[in-house]
C-alpha cells in the first residue's frame, strides 16, 4: 500500500460546509472518494493506494482535477485498488458533483 | 515440344482414380477419410483447410492430422484461421510446411514457438478479402476440405446461417480443377436450401462430432464500464451525429458493444433515430438486438451468425439476409467487400498506438494476425459515389484547396488510454517493430495504418486527424488524448490548448457531453436477460452467458 | 414490432447499486441517519496490518430511517469490497444495529445481506463476528423485533451469513440473488469439479439461486431485480413476524423434515422442481418473478407440506464411549452417536444434562443439522429448565453439492434458533470445544451457547493456511508469519481465547469444571468485552456499544 498526500491550489468551492459524502467501491480496479468540507485556501487530497509506484500519475491527475473545477476548501479521501486514471477523474468528478450538489 | 494445357485436369482425374479404391461414390464412411486423404493429396499441395473466424472444418482437420506423413508432407496451407491445435500438429509432424493465412488468436503462442524453432514457414500473414483475392491468383488450392452443416444425397451443400467463406474457397477450387471434400453434421433427404451445388463437390463425408461454433461476438453487457459508457456517448455524439454516419461496421468488442447499446437511449434522446446506423456490415450481435427493436435498424449484412442468435434472425428477415429456408445468409467475402466500400465508418479497439496513429495488436511473443480489420479500417480509394460522411471527412482532410477533392472514409479507433495492470495503450514505439525482428518478417505488422486513421478517441476526448496537416501536428493531437500515460504527460500543453481551439482535440464537454450521465443506466440492456427480454425471447445465449 | 425505447428496462436494478444507494432506496427519503458512517473512518486494522485496502465504512452501513413512515433499522453490506464478507468491524457495527432494535424497538430490522462470509483475512476475528451477528439476530427476534432479510446482491449470501440470514424472520430474494452456506468456488475446490462444475453458471443458479430457493422454502418472497420491489417486499414481510416460539420452530421443523424427505434423494434443482408438482420445470427459469411465483407457488407448497417426514434422519446410532466423556459425567450417561453426531443426556452432580454435538471431527450435512435441532427441542419440550451442553469436535459443514441443493444453511440456521429457544425457556446453555471446531461446525451449536469453552487440545480454525494463502493471494510464508504474533490469524485455542470466542480451559477433574460452569449465572453475549479485557479484539465492543447507543443495550 502506499499513501500519498498533496494539498493542490484550486478555485474556491462554495463555503457553506455540507455533509461528508463518499463515491465509488473499493473493489479491483475501482476506487472510493469521501468528500468533506477542509481548510480554506486548498484542496487537500489523502490517497491509500494498493498499486504502487504511481505517484507521480496521481499527482498529474489531481493537479488537472484541482485546475479544471473549484476545491479549495474541500477535502478528499480516496481509498483506490488499482483504478486507471480513467475511472480516478470519473470518481473524482462524481464525489465533488454529488457533495456540491446537496443543500447545505 | 508442345505444352500440353490441361495438367491440372489430368491431376484431378488421377487422383480420383486413387480416391476410387477408398470411396466409390462421393459418400465416405468417417472412418476412411484420412486414407481419402491420403489418396488424393500429393506432396507440396497447396491445400485450403477451411479455418474460419467461427466455422472450422474440424473433423477434417483431425483427418489430416493423422494422414501418413511419408506419403502426405510439405503441404502449403492457406486457410483464414488457425484456430484448432490440430492445425498446429501438422506442422509439426511434417504433413504441412508453409502457411498462409490472416489471424491466428488462439494459437498466437504455439505459432510464434514453431516459427523460431523452424518447424513452419509463414508465406504472409493477411487481412480476410486479401487472402480470399489470392486464392484466384496466386494461391488457388489445389484441394479444399469445407464445413457444412447438411448435404443431400447428390452432395449439394447446406452451410446455412454459418455460411461465412465457403462459397469463396469452393469457387476458387473447382473452378481451376482442384477437389472439394465437405464434412456435414448429417445427410438429409433434402437440404433447406443449396448454398453450393452438388457438381462443385467432390467428396462428403458425416462427421462423428457435430461442428460448433463458438460465440465470439457476444459481449455481455453486464461487463460494460462507465468509461466504456463515456466514450460510446462522445463517438455518438461527436462522430455519428456531426458526420451523419449511416452505414457502418463495428469491430469486435466490449467499446463498440457499449455504443450499440447506447443507441436506444441516449441516441435516441438525441433525435438521431433514422439518421444514423441504420445499415450495417455486423455479425449479428446480440447487442444490437434493442437498437433494431428501436427501430435504428434497416439491414444487417452478415460475415458469419452468431450462436444464439438463429431464431432472432430468422424472425427480422426486413433486417437480416435470409434464404428461401427463412436461416441467415451470411459471406464473408462480400460482407468484408461491403465493408469496405459501401460503408461510412469502421470503428474498432486495439490494443497499441504510436504518435503516428498505427496500431496493432502484436506482441513480442505472439503472432495474432489481423483477421478484417485491415480491410475495413482502411480508406477504399477506389470508391467513387458520394455520401454526406464521406464528403465532409474529404473536406476536412483536404490540405490543399486547389488540390482535386476527395471522399474519405472514417475510421475510428476506440482505445482506454491504459490497458489492465496499468499497460499504457499509447507508446512511441509499437511491440510490433520487435515482433518483426524475431520472426524475420519484412515489415513490422501493422493492423490498421496511422494514415488511414481519421480519429482517435479515449476517455480524454477525440483526436481529429483529419485536420491534422504535419505529422507533427498529429503527434501532438494524439498526445493530446492519451491521457497520463508517459506519451501523454509530453505533451505540449500550449500546443494542445492551441488544438482544442481549432477542434482538432475536442474534450468530453466540447462535443457536449455529460460526463454525469456516463453510467451503466444508459445502457438499453444491462444484462444478458434484459437481451433476451428485448428480443422477445428469441434470443437463446449460450449456457456460459446464461445464470438460468 | 419495432420496441418503443420506453419499454427498456426502467428499473433501479438493486443488484447494481452500491450498498448504500440500496439503503437509500428503500427507505423513505431524507429519514436515512447513518451510525459510523464513511467520515468516521471506523475501518478495519486487519486488513491494514496485510497492506490491503481497507473500506471507510468496512464494507457496511449501518442506519435508522422509516420504511413507509414506520422507523426501522437497516444495514445493507457491500459485496463489492472484500466479497462482502465480516470482519472484526464489519460484525460488531451488524450487532450494534441488532441491540439498539433491543434498545429503541423499531417496527423491525431489515438486513441487505450482500456477503461471502467470513472475512478470511481477518479468520478468527471474523469467525467470531458472524457467530455475535447470529446471536443477535436471534435475540433480537426473541424479544419480538422482525428482521427481514433481502438477498439480491451481486455477491451472494453465502458462508457463515447464509446461516445469518436463514436466522432472519424471513427472506426476499432476487433470481439474481444466491444463497447457500460453502459457495460454488468453496464445495469444487474441496471436492471437484464432478461434484459442482462452479463455472456452470446455470447450475450455480439452479442450486444457490433465488428460484430454487423459493421453491424449496428457504425464501419468502421472490422479486424482480428492482430497488422498489425490494422495498414492497420489506414492507410486507415485516408484517409476516416469526417470533422465536415453540410452535415457529416445531413448524419450522416440520417443513425441513418434509423437505428432505420428499427432495433427499434429488441430484439437481431439476428434480426437485418435479418431485415438487411444478408443471413445465423447464420453462421456470425463463420466467419473470411475477409469472414465476404464479407458476410455482403450488410447488414451494407442495414440498413443505406435512406428512412424508422420515421420523429417524440419523438412525438411532450406538452407544457412545470415550474418556473424555467418562470424565465429563463419572456418574454415568446415556449418549448415543450415529454418523459422529452425539444426542442423549449426561448424570452431572446437580442432576441430568442434556448432551449435543459432534465428535470424531464428524462434518455436519442436513440430517444431522435437522437431528441436532430435533434433539434441542425435544429437550425444551420434554426436561424443562434441563441444562444443554454442546460438544464440537467438527471440521465444518459437509461439503457437497447435495447440502447446498437442499439448503443446509437453512438446516443450520434452524439449529441455532433452537438454541436460542431453550436459552429463551431457560435452559443453560454451555459450549464445549473438543476437537476440531471450523465454520458451520461450530456455529450454529458450539458458539451459541452462552458460555464457550474448550478443552486442552481443541483446534478451532477457519481454514487452513495453504488454502487461505491460495483464496487471499496472500504467500502462505507471509500468512504464518503473521499468525505468530496475530490472534486473528492462527488456527488454535490461543488465538480464540484472545479474542474472547472463548472463556477458559477447563482443567481435570471435568465434572467440577462442568458443574462449574452450569453454576455460573447466565450473561449475555459479552465475547466482544472479553476480547477488549484480553487484547485481542480492541475495536469491537466499543463498535458496537456505539451503534447500539448505549453500554446497557443488550
Amino acid at each position: 500500500m502506499e499513501r500519498l498526500v498533496f494539498d493542490l491550489e484550486s478555485g474556491d468551492a462554495p463555503a457553506a460546509r455540507r455533509a461528508p459524502i463518499v463515491v465509488g467501491v473499493v473493489a479491483s480496479g475501482n476506487l472510493e472518494v469521501l468528500v468533506e468540507p477542509g481548510g480554506r485556501g486548498r484542496c487537500h487530497v489523502e490517497v491509500a493506494t494498493s498499486a504502487n509506484g504511481f505517484g507521480e500519475i496521481w499527482e498529474a491527475v489531481l493537479r488537472d482535477f484541482a485546475a479544471r473545477r473549484p476545491v479549495a476548501g474541500l477535502a478528499l479521501s480516496v481509498n483506490d485498488a488499482g483504478a486507471t486514471p480513467a475511472v480516478v477523474t470519473l470518481r473524482l468528478d462524481q464525489a465533488v458533483e454529488e457533495y456540491l450538489g446537496q443543500v447545505p | 515440344m508442345t505444352r500440353v494445357w490441361d495438367t491440372a485436369r489430368r491431376s484431378r482425374a488421377a487422383r480420383l482414380e486413387r480416391a476410387r479404391a477408398v470411396a466409390p461414390g462421393r459418400w465416405v464412411e468417417a472412418a476412411r477419410v484420412p486414407a481419402l486423404l491420403e489418396a488424393l493429396l500429393e506432396p507440396g499441395d497447396r491445400v485450403c483447410l477451411e479455418g474460419n473466424n467461427q466455422k472450422q472444418a474440424d473433423f477434417l482437420a483431425r483427418a489430416l492430422a493423422r494422414v501418413d506423413p511419408a506419403r502426405v508432407r510439405d503441404l502449403h496451407l492457406v486457410l483464414s484461421v488457425l484456430a484448432l491445435p490440430e492445425h498446429l500438429e501438422l506442422f509439426e509432424r511434417g504433413i504441412a510446411r508453409r502457411v498462409d493465412f490472416s489471424f491466428s488468436g488462439p494459437q498466437a503462442v504455439r505459432l510464434a514457438q514453431l516459427v523460431r524453432a523452424g518447424r513452419i514457414e509463414i508465406g504472409a500473414i493477411h487481412t480476410y478479402l486479401e487472402l480470399y483475392a489470392r486464392y484466384f491468383v496466386d494461391l488457388t488450392p489445389r484441394v479444399a476440405l469445407v464445413a457444412a452443416l447438411a448435404a443431400d444425397r447428390d452432395g449439394n451443400l447446406y452451410t446455412g446461417p454459418n455460411t461465412e467463406e465457403t462459397p469463396a474457397i469452393v469457387e476458387a477450387t473447382a473452378f481451376k480443377d482442384g477437389l472439394v471434400v465437405a464434412q456435414v453434421n448429417e445427410r438429409v433427404e433434402a437440404v433447406p436450401r443449396v448454398d453450393v451445388p452438388a457438381g462443385w463437390v467432390d467428396f462428403v463425408a458425416v462427421a462423428p462430432t457435430r461442428s460448433t461454433i463458438e460465440p465470439l461476438f457476444t459481449r455481455d453487457p453486464a461487463l460494460v464500464g462507465e468509461v466504456q459508457v463515456l466514450m460510446a456517448m462522445m463517438v455518438l455524439k461527436g462522430i455519428y451525429a456531426e458526420y451523419g454516419v449511416d452505414r457502418l461496421n463495428h469491430g469486435i468488442g466490449f467499446d463498440s458493444a457499449a455504443i450499440e447499446l447506447l443507441l436506444p437511449t441516449y441516441a435516441e434522446s438525441l433525435g438521431l433515430r433514422g439518421k444514423i446506423c441504420r445499415h450495417w456490415a455486423l455479425n449479428p450481435h446480440p447487442t444490437l438486438i434493442p437498437a433494431i427493436e428501436a427501430g435504428f435498424v434497416e439491414s444487417v449484412h452478415a460475415f458469419g451468425s452468431e450462436l444464439g442468435m438463429e431464431r432472432y434472425v430468422a424472425a427480422r428477415p426486413d433486417v437480416f439476409f435470409t434464404g428461401r429456408d427463412g436461416s441467415l445468409r451470411s459471406n464473408r467475402a462480400l460482407s468484408q467487400t461491403a465493408g469496405h466500400y459501401a460503408c461510412d465508418l469502421f470503428i474498432g479497439s486495439t490494443l497499441q498506438m504510436d504518435l503516428a496513429g498505427n496500431s496493432s495488436t502484436a506482441t513480442a511473443s505472439r503472432i495474432t494476425g489481423f483477421g478484417g480489420a485491415p480491410n475495413m479500417g482502411a480508406d477504399a480509394r477506389g470508391r467513387r459515389h458520394a455520401t454526406p460522411a464521406w464528403l465532409k471527412a474529404g473536406r476536412e482532410a483536404q490540405a490543399d484547396p486547389r488540390a482535386m477533392p476527395r471522399g474519405r472514409k472514417l475510421v475510428v479507433q476506440l482505445l482506454e488510454t491504459f490497458r489492465e495492470h496499468m499497460e499504457p495503450a499509447f507508446v512511441e514505439r509499437l511491440d510490433a517493430w520487435d515482433l518483426a525482428a524475431t520472426m524475420g518478417m519484412e515489415l513490422p505488422p501493422v493492423m490498421i495504418y496511422g494514415d488511414d486513421v481519421t480519429h482517435v478517441v479515449t476517455e480524454e476526448g477525440i483526436a481529429n486527424l483529419l485536420l491534422c496537416r504535419t505529422p507533427e501536428e498529429r503527434a501532438e493531437a494524439i498526445r493530446g488524448v492519451a491521457g497520463y500515460t508517459p506519451v501523454g504527460r509530453a505533451r505540449s500543453r500550449a500546443t494542445v490548448e492551441n488544438l482544442r481551439d481549432r477542434g482538432i482535440v475536442r474534450r468530453p464537454a466540447d462535443v457536449g457531453v455529460d460526463v454525469r450521465q456516463a453510467t451503466r443506466d444508459l445502457l438499453a440492456a444491462r444484462s444478458v436477460k434484459d437481451l433476451v427480454r428485448w428480443s422477445g425471447g428469441l434470443y437463446d445465449p449460450p449456457a456460459r452467458f446464461r445464470s438460468w | 414490432m419495432i420496441r418503443d425505447a420506453a419499454t427498456a428496462p426502467p428499473r433501479a436494478s438493486f443488484r447494481e447499486a452500491t450498498a448504500r444507494r440500496r439503503l437509500l432506496g428503500l427507505l423513505d427519503p431524507g429519514t436515512v441517519v447513518e451510525a459510523l458512517g464513511p467520515a468516521e473512518r471506523v475501518t478495519s486494522p486487519h486488513l491494514a496490518a496485510l497492506g490491503l485496502p481497507i473500506a471507510f465504512d468496512d464494507g457496511i452501513v449501518v442506519a435508522e430511517g422509516r420504511l413507509e413512515g414506520a422507523p426501522v433499522l437497516a444495514a445493507s453490506g457491500e459485496g463489492g469490497f472484500m466479497g462482502g464478507s465480516v470482519g472484526e468491524v464489519h460484525g460488531a457495527k451488524l450487532v450494534g444495529l441488532l441491540r439498539r432494535a433491543r434498545r429503541v424497538r423499531p417496527r423491525g430490522v431489515v438486513l441487505l445481506l450482500d456477503s461471502g462470509g467470513v472475512r478470511l483475512q481477518e479468520a478468527n476475528a471474523g469467525l467470531v463476528a458472524v457467530s455475535e451477528v447470529m446471536r443477535a439476530v436471534l435475540e433480537t427476534r426473541a424479544a419480538g423485533i422482525p428482521v427481514v432479510g433481502l438477498v439480491g446482491g451481486g455477491g451472494g449470501c453465502v458462508g457463515g451469513m447464509g446461516i445469518v440470514a436463514r436466522c432472519c424472520d424471513t427472506i426476499a430474494m432476487s433470481e439474481e440473488g444466491r444463497l447457500g452456506l460453502s459457495g460454488p468456488d468453496v464445495v469444487e475446490a474441496t471436492k471437484g469439479v464432478e461434484e459442482l462444475d462452479a463455472s456452470d453458471r446455470a447450475l450455480v443458479w439452479r442450486t444457490y439461486g433465488g428460484k430454487h430457493r423459493f421453491i424449496l422454502g428457504e425464501a419468502d418472497l421472490l422479486v424482480d431485480d428492482d430497488v422498489a420491489a425490494f422495498r414492497a417486499a420489506a414492507v410486507e414481510l415485516l408484517g409476516r413476524p416469526r417470533p422465536i416460539s415453540e410452535a415457529t420452530l416445531a413448524r419450522e421443523h416440520a417443513l425441513l423434515a418434509a423437505r428432505l424427505a420428499r427432495a433427499g434423494g434429488c441430484a439437481d434443482a431439476a428434480d426437485v422442481w418435479r418431485v415438487a408438482g411444478a408443471a413445465e420445470p423447464e420453462r421456470l427459469p425463463l420466467l419473470d418473478a411475477a409469472a414465476f411465483r404464479a407458476a410455482a407457488g403450488g410447488a414451494r407448497r407442495a414440498l413443505a407440506a406435512e406428512g412424508a417426514v422420515a421420523e429417524e434422519p440419523l438412525g438411532a446410532g450406538s452407544a457412545y464411549r470415550d474418556p473424555g466423556l467418562d470424565a465429563l459425567f463419572p456418574r454415568g450417561d446415556t449418549v448415543r452417536e450415529a454418523t459422529g453426531i452425539l444426542r442423549g443426556s449426561g448424570r452431572a452432580e446437580g442432576g441430568e444434562v442434556a448432551v449435543v454435538g459432534s465428535a470424531g471431527g464428524a462434518e455436519v450435512g442436513v440430517e444431522a443439522a435437522l437431528a441436532l435441532a430435533a434433539e434441542v427441542l425435544r429437550v425444551v419440550r420434554e426436561h424443562p429448565g434441563r441444562p444443554l451442553l454442546a460438544l464440537v469436535d467438527s471440521r465444518g459443514q459437509r461439503m457437497s453439492r447435495r447440502d447446498e441443493l437442499l439448503g443446509v444453511n437453512g438446516y443450520l440456521g434452524h439449529l441455532a434458533a433452537a438454541v436460542e429457544l431453550a436459552r429463551q425457556r431457560g435452559h443453560r446453555v454451555v459450549g464445549l470445544l473438543r476437537g476440531d471446531a471450523v465454520s458451520g461446525g461450530v456455529l450454529p451449536l458450539g458458539f451459541m451457547a452462552d458460555d464457550v469453552d474448550a478443552l486442552e487440545g481443541a483446534n478451532p480454525w477457519v481454514m487452513a493456511l495453504p488454502a487461505m494463502a491460495r483464496v487471499t493471494k496472500i504467500p502462505a510464508e507471509r500468512l504464518e508469519e503473521l499468525s505468530r504474533t496475530s490472534p486473528v490469524l492462527a488456527p488454535g485455542l490461543d488465538g480464540f481465547l484472545r479474542l474472547g470466542a472463548i472463556g477458559t480451559v477447563w482443567r481435570p477433574p471435568l465434572d467440577v469444571a462442568l458443574a462449574a460452569a452450569l453454576a455460573r449465572p447466565r450473561e449475555p453475549d459479552r465475547r466482544a468485552e472479553r476480547g477488549l479485557t484480553r487484547g485481542g479484539r480492541l475495536l469491537a465492543a466499543a463498535i458496537a456499544d456505539s451503534v447500539a447507543g448505549g453500554a446497557d443495550a443488550r
